[in-house]
């Protein structure tokens, strides 16, 4: 579980442009947000609700497929980029965005043929791209980490309401000019977006962090539990956009409502940033997760009982505001468990994690070809597993801390040290040995003599460098916490 | 680590060569033979109908479905689609709930729209193509066409077309 109390606030959302070189990001993600909507709404012209579904299946399928192959080269490049390059994040940001304005254009004349596919789908890996490096170059804008929710939060209301502004205008431009206008419009809107990432201005945290430093926090049992229970969340939006869009559309409803019921997750999201404050005055953010599972869980399972469109927009809305309120938890979990690795790196792994699951549930929605009731069931089933398992291994969790006594403290540092040296630090190993031993020595009964040589042989260790050595102190201490319990 | 990154970065260059190249993939001469003759019987279709497709605001809806064991290729629905663009709004569909009202009486077409049954196409010197009409549950026709291919590319249906009991449309 994470550290951080029940109620404690988070920090104040002071004004809409904050203190921090945050603020650069907001007309970007405006932008940007502006031309996800239209580009949504221009698809309602588009080829997609022509052709049937089972004929369009391999093909998305392939893109779908495709789709992921971009996301093998973000982890390992993306976090270095921002991380090392100066202006490097600022670069990322414009070639998602601008990319997206020149495909946006090419797709404008193409609504009706078989080339919407693949560049529809350029179109969604460049916003994933955008996505990771984005909230990969946040930690680096903000002037205190602690503000890192605080503007996660205030990015995702400005795009809502960036979106909405956009949808509006949207509609005007599809009854008078058509879908393939709107797309022109996206295109400019993404251009605008390309153009205002260039005043981004980001100033790295200056952090000398030691990789094992940074690879322990994120491994920690706090952040994967959270990672998992985000992954699911995502998978659970990623499948829902494709199996509950092909059941509206094989059932006969307007291509209207299907955009409208996709796209109204995104007021769902705008909820969210509202109500996650207020969820977390009385749980911390792994319970807030918690419950962001199990929402849609229960309306996954509403629909499922009686799928129409009207179940089917409240289960679109319940995910967009699960997927805020939990992006909000799961950025707190990191700030509080992984301070020291909410650099670029570290996050684009996460952050690409997340983006993979959101295609694996779209390509499990494609291929399996569920009934729309059995795969809303089966949404149901996995969602709600995922959260009673949660709510289990909680109160698992608050079990066996009420049972740890000081007394292991010295086994619970070993462990550490032994973790440590199989990453291969092993000087910082010794060190974290030795505080096993002094904490040994101060729960339980330790021959003076014997903490006296293993700090002797300790100190070796840290000036000859020599291997060997290094293993005696592991193997002594580990002897001299084992005599202490007897 | 160099080699590591530049195998990743081929991957994608691989995986993007693939989505543009696969991007028209596949329309050879049948693709554009096959979706002539289909717009040939959809037109000849519609007129038979007698339905009441009045031009409004929004395009009359053409639903078909794929009666034959094949199906119909995305690339020829593509075409087909591209074919009726400025007079219908052509939508191939999985299920025929998506083209009527199952739960009115006498099961009816959606408003504005009717529902087309395009069987496999049978190409020699002539082509023959099954196919169906349905309106309602008691009004569904079925005919037999027989088509000659033109000099511009297009097929024209050869007189009348054979009725026959329908089999494909029929809930």
């Amino acid at each position: 579980m994470t550290a951080s109390g029940v109620g404690r606030p988070y920090p104040a959302d002071r004004s809409l442009l904050g203190d921090s070189a945050a603020w650069t990001l907001l007309p970007v993600q405006a932008f940007h947000s502006a031309g996800e909507a239209l580009f949504a709404l221009s698809l309602v012209g588009s080829l997609f609700f022509n052709v049937s579904v089972d004929a369009a299946r391999p093909r998305i399928l392939l893109y779908l497929a495709l789709t992921m192959a971009p996301f093998a080269v973000l982890a390992p490049l993306i976090g270095p980029v921002i991380d090392r390059l100066r202006g490097g994040h600022r670069a990322v940001l414009m070639v998602s965005i601008g990319g997206r304005a020149v495909m946006a254009l090419l797709l404008a004349s193409q609504l009706k043929s078989l080339l919407l596919y693949p560049q529809a789908f350029v179109i969604v890996v460049l916003a994933k791209v955008y996505t990771v490096g984005r909230n990969a170059l946040i930690p680096s804008l903000v002037d205190d980490r602690n503000h890192l929710v605080v503007v996660n939060s205030r990015l995702a209301r400005v795009g809502a309401t960036a979106g909405v502004v956009a949808a509006g205008l949207g509609l005007a431009v599809l009854q008078v000019g058509g879908a393939d206008w709107v797309l022109r419009l996206a295109a400019l809107f993404y251009g605008l977006g390309a153009v205002s990432a260039l005043a981004i201005r980001g100033h790295h945290l200056g952090l000398n962090v030691s990789p094992i430093v940074e690879a322990t926090e994120m491994h920690g049992p706090g952040i994967h539990s959270a990672t998992t229970g985000m992954t699911a969340l995502r998978m659970a939006t990623g499948f829902v956009l494709f199996h509950v869009g092909f059941a509206l559309k094989t059932s006969g409803e307007p291509a209207w409502l299907v955009a409208g019921v996709l796209g109204i997750g995104a007021l769902g999201g705008f909820g969210g940033t509202f109500v996650a404050p207020w969820l977390h005055r009385w749980w911390e953010e792994q319970r807030v997760l918690t419950a962001s599972l199990l929402l849609p869980a229960g309306l996954a399972a509403l629909a499922a009982l009686r799928f129409h469109s009207s179940t089917a927009l409240a289960l679109s809305i319940s995910l967009g505001l699960a997927g805020s309120v939990g992006r909000r938890a799961f950025d707190g979990v990191v700030q509080t468990e992984a301070p020291h690795a909410t650099r670029g790196r570290a996050y684009a792994g996460l952050e690409t994690r997340l983006e993979v699951g959101w295609v694996l549930g779209s390509i499990i929605a494609v291929l399996a070809r569920f009934p729309s009731w059995v795969g809303l069931a089966i949404l149901a089933a996995a969602l709600g597993a995922f959260g009673v398992n949660r709510v289990v291994a909680d109160l698992t969790a608050a079990q066996v801390s009420s049972e740890v006594e000081v007394a292991t403290l010295p086994f619970r540092l070993l462990e550490t040290a032994d973790a440590v040296a199989s990453r291969g630090d092993r000087q910082q190993a010794v060190l974290v040995a030795l505080a096993a031993a002094e904490a040994a020595a101060m729960v339980g009964d330790v021959p003076c003599d014997r903490l006296g040589r293993l700090k002797q042989v300790g100190r070796q260790a840290a000036i000859s460098n020599d291997r060997a050595v290094e293993d005696d102190v592991l193997r002594l201490a580990h002897e001299l916490v084992a005599e202490s319990t007897r | 680590m160099l080699s590591l990154q530049r195998s990743r970065l081929a991957t994608v260059l691989v995986a993007f060569g693939l989505l543009t190249g696969c991007a028209n993939g596949g329309e050879s001469d049948n693709t554009v033979r096959d979706a002539a003759i289909y717009r040939a019987v959809v037109v000849d279709l519609v007129d038979r109908s007698r339905a009441d497709l009045e031009p409004s605001e929004d395009l009359p809806v053409l639903f078909i479905e794929a009666l034959g064991v094949d199906g119909i290729p995305l690339q020829v629905q593509v075409e087909v689609v591209a074919g009726f663009v400025e007079q219908y709004e052509i939508r191939f569909i999985d299920q025929f709930d998506e083209a009527v009202e199952v739960d009115l009486p006498g099961q009816p077409v959606r408003p504005q729209s009717l529902l087309i049954g395009l069987g496999d196409i049978d190409v020699d010197e002539t082509a023959e193509v099954h196919s169906e009409l349905y309106l309602s549950v008691d009004d569904i026709r079925g005919f037999s066409y027989t088509l000659v291919g033109a000099d511009d590319g297009q097929w024209d249906v050869v007189g009348e077309p054979v009725d026959i009991e329908p089999e494909g449309l029929v809930p």
